[in-house]
């Protein structure tokens, strides 16, 4: 009587392919992990606005743009209940909330400026009830950075139309809610961004006409791309 | 008593579907009365079905109304967090999260949960089976679970230990310690719930939370019965260990009772309201006394030490006569 079983030869041949496969599999795991550790060293470091649309994941980690009035990121985490009452009484619409799958940040409210912009109505900070975000008047957005610090535009001459000489565009400043404190005009209409005074609520960089954004929200404590980056690199 | 407790859960099912839709008619009024291109693409049709009507609908209601800012700002949020008429109400389980994560006691937000906490230590754990949203869906699940059972399809039924949910409780704010960010956000019911509920009426699309509800509903159907209330459900522990103290608890009736069992079918948390097992774990949901046909069980004031010494003089009369009562 022959068993229909496997033979000898052909369970240890299939042994052999397991172990390859699973090491081909750790192998894969690890090179990948070392790569994503390299990608992962830089992401403190670039603006992670710039990195949405690359990829999202990186933006989440390494700490979308919080609502105005938010403390800072690890207060934050340890404060916010994710009760979405700060998304329901903003009016544009503009908060939205990390996915779910992005760690613990998810379900915690960003804006992404780009798509919509904070008008600065201060009624998140009203109603937010662990002071996540510190509450906050519509007036105060006159004092600068003191009071309200989302993050700060930053102006690249190299897409701006007004500073290539192409036309003459004027969006970012006509949007501006604090014209003179935040932005001004200089000689032949470009606009040149006052860090002390913008607040970053991102109405420029929404109403900018360039596809690729040449006035972009920098995160606070996020160092400028060309200091640590050799030019060229994650720049689009 | 059934009556005012199920008009109660649909009341604030309700609540967490119309908030969401009050202030998406209040973006909708943003968006009509400024000029910003961007806010243009998210009129009125761009939206669901739901969203739709229900715009329509409120356009109708507000028409010639001047206090329709006031009425759109006076109710917010869910059972997890709610803003009604200028007062706060919060989940205790918020509270005990957020300050054990480390963001310090702030007060304002530690006097919201006196509500829900006074309640528990009042009534028991109500907030389960009056308030949360999941509770009544797991209930209308059950019903369909009785319904297969009774065409004569067995669902399986686990049992699993009673005190695993506050091992849940207490592994979580461990955890929460560490990840230094509050974890039960993900997993509670009520507020996955409700959040799942204002991302699709908001956003049009829902996160993990649905598929986690489903993956509960499905599983209380076929595995196990009601096992996230009744084994894991951390709010439920926290809920437990303030009702251990309370003052309203149901009791049983000696002289009435016939020892049918119908009470012990009926409990939705699996108690044992026949044999006065009934711990810091139940409700006072009311459904044993609606199922009693005696009339045997009933509320009583009655404090904790009472209750003790009350069930210890059954378990000696029954040691002595053999009987009951």
């Amino acid at each position: 009587m022959k068993g229909k079983g496997p033979s000898r030869e052909r369970v240890q041949t299939d042994r052999r392919g397991f172990i390859k496969k699973m090491g081909g599999i750790t192998l894969s795991i690890a090179g990948g992990s070392l790569l994503g550790s390299i990608f992962l060293r830089y992401l403190g470091r670039v603006n992670a606005q710039d990195l949405a649309e690359l990829s999202p994941y990186a933006y989440y980690v390494s700490g979308p743009l919080r609502p105005p009035g938010a403390v800072e990121e690890d207060l934050f985490l340890k404060r916010c209940i994710q009760c979405f009452l700060c998304a329901e009484v903003c009016p544009p619409k503009a908060i939205r909330f990390v996915r779910s799958g992005m760690g613990l940040k998810a379900n915690t409210p960003y804006i992404f400026p780009r798509e919509r912009a904070c008008i600065l109505c201060m009624k998140c900070t009203q109603v937010c009830p662990t002071q996540a975000l510190m509450p906050l008047k519509e007036d105060d957005i006159y004092e600068g950075k003191k009071k309200v610090d989302m993050g700060t535009a930053e102006i690249d001459k190299r897409l701006c139309i007004t500073h290539l000489g192409i036309g003459k565009c004027e969006a970012c400043y006509t949007i501006c809610p604090l014209k003179e404190r935040a932005i001004v005009q200089e000689a032949m209409l470009r606009p040149r961004v006052i860090p002390e005074g913008c607040v970053g609520c991102g109405l420029c960089e929404e109403i900018c006409p360039v596809r690729a954004k040449a006035i972009r929200v920098r995160l606070p404590g996020v160092k400028k791309e060309r200091e640590v980056l050799p030019p060229g690199v994650l720049y689009f | 008593m059934q009556f005012i407790r199920r008009s109660l859960q649909v009341l604030v099912l309700l609540l967490i579907f119309l908030v969401p839709l009050l202030h998406l008619y209040g973006v909708e009024r943003y968006a009509r009365e400024s000029f910003s291109y961007s806010l243009a693409a998210q009129r009125i049709e761009t939206r669901g079905w739901i969203q739709q009507k229900a715009i329509l609908l409120m356009d109708r209601l507000f028409q010639d109304y001047e206090g329709t800012e006031g009425v759109i700002s006076s109710v917010t949020g869910s059972p997890w967090s709610l803003n009604i008429l200028g007062y706060r109400i919060s989940d205790p389980l918020a509270a005990v999260s957020m300050s054990i994560a480390g963001s310090g006691f702030f007060w304002p937000f530690i006097t919201s949960i006196l509500f829900f906490t006074f309640l528990s230590l009042l009534l028991g754990r109500v907030f389960c089976g009056w308030i949360c949203p999941y509770h009544f869906l797991a209930e209308m699940n059950n019903k369909l679970r009785n319904l297969f059972s009774y065409l004569g399809i067995r669902p399986h039924n686990l049992h699993l230990k009673r005190r695993n949910k506050y091992i849940v409780l207490a592994i979580l704010l461990i955890f929460s310690i560490i990840a230094g960010t509050s974890l039960f956000t993900h997993i509670y019911p009520p507020l996955v719930v409700s959040r799942e509920l204002f991302y699709y009426i908001f956003y049009g699309s829902v996160g993990f939370g649905t598929f986690f509800i489903i993956f509960l509903l499905f599983t209380e159907l076929t595995v196990s019965q009601r096992w996230w209330c009744r084994y894991m459900c951390p709010g439920g522990a926290l809920y437990s260990l303030l009702g251990s103290v309370r003052l309203v608890r149901m009791v049983r009736d000696e002289d009435r009772c016939t020892f049918c069992g119908e009470c012990d079918k009926a409990c939705p948390f699996g108690l044992l309201p026949m044999s006065d097992t009934m711990g810091m774990e139940c409700d006072n949901c009311g459904l044993c006394r609606a199922a009693c046909p005696e009339d045997a069980l009933s509320y009583r004031f009655m404090p904790l030490w009472k209750e003790r010494s009350m069930i210890n003089e059954r378990k000696r009369t029954l040691k002595r006569t053999g009987t009951n009562g």
